[in-house]
């Protein structure tokens, strides 16, 4: 087969002018099918027959051949089939719907009595000004911001369509130049170790540049269908939206349920700061609080098939803990500096 | 959702098409569990790192020690990751039960020969540019709202424009880093659904088609025949 072959000698207008499959056919273990190419055989057109991942015909055959007006596929990869509608894997699915229901349950029952006895507390030492209260005109800048923002998005995606390989070839030389010119600052500023690391980043990705280009063009495809299949179903970013709201729920909720949880596990010294988990109880509770924070923070990412940076999380996290601590600014708080500075 | 568009467009081209909806209640429903198993072996192994990372910055003695804990850990956790990513596109497929949807979907890429080609992150890379790009721009917007409307942002005081920068640079970069995420899980979706059913792309969307065929063909001549 020519490697090289021009893009317009692989369109066929007829199906019996092919000599060789432009898909070749590959090694199916299951099937035990033949490694090599096999040629196309010279059926007819068939019309355009499009199976849905949802019907239950047992999936797609794993020998088709297909003849189309531009392209010939004799595939004999093994497939997935669309499996019956079934639960799977359901204990898990169990097991994860009672952590929720145990974490929410602890939340209410112990967090929010512990941070009423924060607000109690803080109530008696804090005073505010009226300017901490005029935010109005934040709000408005964050609306306002908002609304620029999604428009930048879709300006974007535009964008990304038109000059996909541009912005790929533009992200690798950013990468190079930046290493480069924290190589020669760091020279410069008389770092010579960080110099010589970052002058080793930058042949490192000087090498990845070169070894990826001839990369881009297939990279530069994947990425165009995958933003025209999103943009051909905006309803998608709903969901996403959605799930970011879910997950600063399950945060609040999570954040509660820490406070019930460490107030009743550790003991702290207010004068000194430092807190001690009462015996291995506390080190157990701990131990199972981040792993459901995380379990629920997978879950939720998967389900949305988006891979959310675990850093919108943690500004989350830091935002809510410095505007309690500029709010209550009591015991509770010392706690949950000292849980995650501890951590 | 891209399944669904792969395979059946009329299905998947609206604004609100079935495919969501259905997408969403398989998610949550008949592949939930297998879902939280994925979910369940990626905590653990965030943890087991969190912790080995925490101990280490907290205990010089035991530092080189420690240093090859997390690097082995690190190394489990990319592993678990990128099986865990392809498990679930091929569990939202076809809805297999976790462990058989990976063996799977590696098969597949075994059979197709692409086991050291799904591993390139351009496509990540560049969309971690334009998440940067699209939050200095509206930072940058939110310093000239600050500009043309000063009362706004009275309450930050000296520091207006700075913090009228930073909280739109925030909300800039959150807002478009879920909108790319969702493109960055396309993307590895688009790539299963290319090595599974190259066939059903080129008959339901034949200009894409032959732009990743052609591409492909570039770039790797010798593995699949593509």
């Amino acid at each position: 087969m020519d490697d090289k072959r021009d893009p317009v000698t692989i369109r066929m207008e007829n199906a019996d002018s092919l000599d060789t499959p432009l898909l070749q056919v590959t090694h199916d273990e299951e099937s035990g099918a033949a490694t090599n190419p096999v040629a196309a055989t010279t059926t007819p057109p068939p019309p355009t027959t499009t199976t849905t991942a949802n019907d239950d015909n047992g999936g797609r055959s794993s020998n088709a051949i297909h003849v189309h007006n531009t392209i010939t596929v004799q595939d004999q990869v093994a497939r997935g089939e669309k499996q019956p509608n079934q639960y799977r894997d359901g204990i898990f699915a169990v097991l994860f719907v009672l952590h929720l229901g145990t974490v929410c349950t602890l939340g209410f029952a112990w967090g929010i009595p512990a941070l009423r006895e924060g607000m109690h507390q803080s109530t008696t030492n804090t005073h505010y000004s009226d300017d901490t209260l005029s935010l109005t005109g934040v709000l408005g800048l964050c609306l306002v911001s908002t609304v620029a923002a999604i428009m930048l998005i879709f300006g974007a995606l535009c964008v990304m369509i038109q000059y996909a390989d541009i912005l790929i070839q533009g992200s690798l030389c950013l990468s190079i130049g930046v290493a480069l010119v924290f190589a020669i600052g760091f020279a410069v500023e008389g770092f010579v170790w960080a110099s010589v690391v970052y002058f080793l980043v930058f042949f490192l990705s000087l090498w990845y540049a070169y070894s990826v280009w001839r990369r881009i063009p297939f990279a530069k495809a994947n990425l165009v269908t995958a933003t025209t299949v999103v943009k051909s179903n905006v309803g998608i970013m709903v969901v996403a939206f959605g799930m970011v709201i879910a997950m600063m729920i399950w945060v609040t909720i999570w954040t509660l349920s820490a406070t019930g949880i460490l107030m009743r596990t550790r003991s702290c010294d207010d004068s000194t700061g430092q807190c001690e988990e009462d015996g291995p109880v506390g080190a157990i509770a701990t131990f199972f609080l981040i792993l459901s924070f995380y379990w629920t923070m997978e879950v939720i990412k998967v389900c949305t098939k988006q891979a959310i940076l675990i850093w919108v999380v943690q500004i989350y996290i830091h935002t809510f803990l410095s505007l309690t601590f500029s709010i209550y600014g009591n015991v509770i708080i010392k706690h949950y500096r000292m849980y995650l500075l501890s951590q | 959702m891209v399944g669904t568009w792969w395979f059946a467009p009329d299905e998947a081209n609206a604004l609100w098409s079935p495919a969501i909806t259905d997408s969403f209640c398989r998610a949550t429903t008949y592949s939930f569990g297998s879902i939280c198993l994925g979910s369940l072996v990626m905590a653990i192994i965030q943890v087991l790192h969190q912790m080995v990372h925490e101990a280490r910055r907290n205990n010089g003695r035991n530092s080189l020690l420690l240093c090859i804990l997390e690097c082995i850990v690190a190394f489990l956790e990319r592993l678990a990751e990128y099986f865990n990513r392809y498990a679930n596109i091929y569990v939202g497929l076809y809805g297999y039960e976790y462990m058989t949807a990976g063996k799977k979907v590696m098969e597949l890429f075994r059979n197709r020969g692409w086991t050291n080609i799904i591993n390139d992150n351009l496509v990540f890379r560049t969309l971690a540019l334009i998440n940067f790009v699209v939050g200095a721009l509206t930072g940058a917007f939110g310093m000239a709202i600050a500009n043309l409307f000063p009362s706004w942002v009275e309450v930050f005081g000296d520091n207006q424009y700075i913090a009228s920068f930073a909280l739109a640079f925030v909300i800039g970069l959150s807002l478009s880093h879920v909108v790319l995420g969702v493109i960055a899980s396309a993307t590895d979706t688009v790539i299963v659904c290319f090595a599974e059913s190259p066939n059903d792309f080129q008959a339901n969307y034949p200009e894409l088609s032959q732009q990743m065929l052609f591409a492909w063909r570039q770039i790797y001549p010798n593995e699949c025949g593509f």
